[in-house]
């Protein structure tokens, strides 16, 4: 899936701890040495303003690597009440308010910019991996589980689900981070 | 897993009590009684494990001062385990006129099982007289009459028998609480003894690792090859003799080798926080005061994360005190607990939370400038 280059560095941009858990374990058993993940910011583990504030700038950072290092950039924000394109058109408006206006793509298909958007929220991604698969975006199943869920979840993820393609019935919401995941493809 | 503490009568602490998560952000004020709880922690340990006297560990000027009609201090402690749930309780007696500290009260049980009893009763001449119970694993057993004394705690003599392995693995679990401030400077290099703990201050960190050498070699191994991505250049631990004792010294690339007390306070401090986390029993609880001593920033957050990651592959329990905005915007939010003392009155502990509702919220914290919300 991912590059497995020792130089391939990942930056990652999201809300709280379950977020950076999952996403840094996933990665970690797609074989990215966990010495190159990277949280971006000291910005507080609380809530989505906080992601939204900082996208611009941590893309900013990435275009001005990309060129000359293996880098990746990869962003986490819950759906919550929205739909996973009104997240994605929210994060388009922080990079270039004009093209997200006009729907025109903010990220060129190149770019190691990979945006996920668990809807409702994680723990929606949470009660699909570990078994209940009739379950919707629009139900909220936080308190199901806790932060320490996150890497069990990634594991079976990574190990059990993601070899073989997502079954059709599978969340759209992951789905699209599915298809995210190729942004981070090597070259 | 520690999962309840209870302090009465202990400094600042009246009636407090702390309903302790997997990991855990101490947060507060300077002298709010943070650190004062690692203290509890360490003296139950010692009186316990070590079998210190009691008044050698409990003094009567610890006593809350506003009680001062209240002679007894009481402890208690939760925790899960072994498939169950222990409850320790010990009630510490002064006698300010007489000098006299002394236990009255000293019990544990498992999962509401008597596994040992100790009380201080009068008999019929008007003379205190201590009575212990010693119960086996059997939850019918009706307990033997076990001469203890109230000096020391009654569990520090008893052995490991094939009948009382819950009791055992209450007393391997208080073995093995790591309760810690580093301070790099005291980390000696040289060894004479190994010893199974490290001190407070880690100051004998060669001694624990002349025992982490033998006994965790797995665990020493993983050790240097995080330390190799950690620190530059590192290669791997080394003992040299020197006379009768041994110098711990590293071995970096091009054969450069160092003693660890030639090292900087900084390197040091983070041989010996991946030390704790990389060779540590399972089940244990670690407390470390500021972790973040000595470290540059970006150390911080792959600490954190590796900290994650041991609690996740074993049960590692841990609590932290810290007043670094790293941690603090890692952490506060999802396992923080603020510590308070208002207007100077007893310590007061809640849970820190985004909902408004379920303890001191987020908003709260930001307002009075301990979170950064960048």
């Amino acid at each position: 899936m991912t590059s497995k280059s020792k130089q391939f560095r990942v930056t990652v941009l999201c809300e709280d701890i379950a977020h950076h858990r999952f996403i840094r374990s996933y990665l970690i058993y797609r074989g990215i040495d966990k010495r190159n993940i990277t949280k971006f910011s000291n910005m507080m583990s609380r809530n989505n303003a906080a992601v939204l504030k900082h996208y611009s700038e941590s893309v900013q950072l990435y275009r001005s690597k990309a060129n000359h290092l293996n880098i990746a950039l990869v962003v986490m924000i819950d759906a919550d009440n929205k739909t996973v394109e009104e997240r994605l058109r929210e994060f388009d408006a922080k990079l270039d308010a004009k093209k997200a206006d006009l729907n025109q793509k903010t990220r060129d298909d190149d770019e190691k910019i990979a945006i996920f958007v668990p809807a409702r929220n994680i723990e929606t991604w949470f009660h699909y991996i570990f078994g209940y698969t009739d379950c919707n975006e629009q139900d909220d199943y936080k308190k199901y589980y806790t932060n320490d869920d996150a890497h069990k979840a990634a594991e079976i993820l990574a190990k059990d689900i993601c070899p073989d393609d997502l079954p059709e019935n599978a969340l759209p919401s992951l789905q699209h981070a599915c298809n995210e995941l190729k942004r981070l493809q090597s070259d | 897993m520690l999962k309840r503490i209870y302090i009465h009568n202990f400094k600042c602490f009246v009636n407090f009590e702390a309903h302790i998560d997997k990991i855990n952000l101490f947060l507060g004020a300077n002298g709010s009684g943070k650190t004062s709880v690692f203290n509890v922690l360490n003296m139950l340990q010692r009186f316990i494990s070590n079998g210190e006297k009691v008044s050698d560990l409990f003094k009567s000027r610890d006593l809350t001062r506003w009680l001062s009609d209240q002679p007894i201090q009481q402890f208690e402690s939760d925790i899960a385990g072994n498939g169950g749930m222990y409850r320790y309780h010990l009630e510490i007696e002064h006698q300010s006129d007489k000098q006299l500290v002394r236990v009255k009260r000293e019990s544990l049980f498992f999962d509401q099982q008597p596994l040992y009893e100790f009380e201080i009763e009068t008999d019929e001449r008007g003379m205190a007289v201590g009575k212990g119970w010693l119960y086996n694993d059997k939850p019918e057993h009706e307990g033997i009459f076990f001469p203890s004394g109230w000096t020391r705690s009654g569990l520090f003599d008893l052995q490991e028998r094939h009948d009382n392995k819950k009791l055992s693995w209450f007393k391997r679990y208080v073995d093995q609480l790591f309760i810690v401030k580093i301070e790099p400077r005291a980390m000696r290099a040289e060894t004479r003894k190994s010893q199974t703990q490290p001190e407070s201050d880690m100051s004998n960190y060669a001694d624990w690792f002349d025992y982490l050498n033998d006994e965790y070699r797995r665990e020493v191994k993983l050790l240097e090859d995080e330390l190799k991505q950690v620190i530059k250049g590192f290669e791997l631990f080394q003992f040299k003799k020197s006379g009768d004792a041994k110098i711990l010294k590293l071995e970096f690339t091009n054969n450069m080798i160092f003693r660890l007390d030639e090292l900087s306070d900084g390197q040091r401090a983070l041989i010996a926080l991946y030390t704790l986390l990389y060779c540590l029993p399972d089940e244990c609880l670690l407390c470390i005061d500021e972790p973040e001593n000595f470290l540059a920033l970006p150390e911080i957050q792959p600490w954190l994360d590796s900290l994650y990651d041991r609690h996740e592959e074993t049960p590692l329990q841990a609590i932290l005190i810290s007043h670094h905005p790293r941690i603090i915007n890692y952490l506060a939010n999802n396992a923080g607990f603020w510590f308070s003392r208002p207007e100077n009155n007893h310590v007061r502990i809640q849970k820190i939370s985004d909902d408004e509702d379920a303890g001191l919220s987020i908003a709260r914290l930001i307002e009075l400038g301990w979170i950064y919300d960048e």
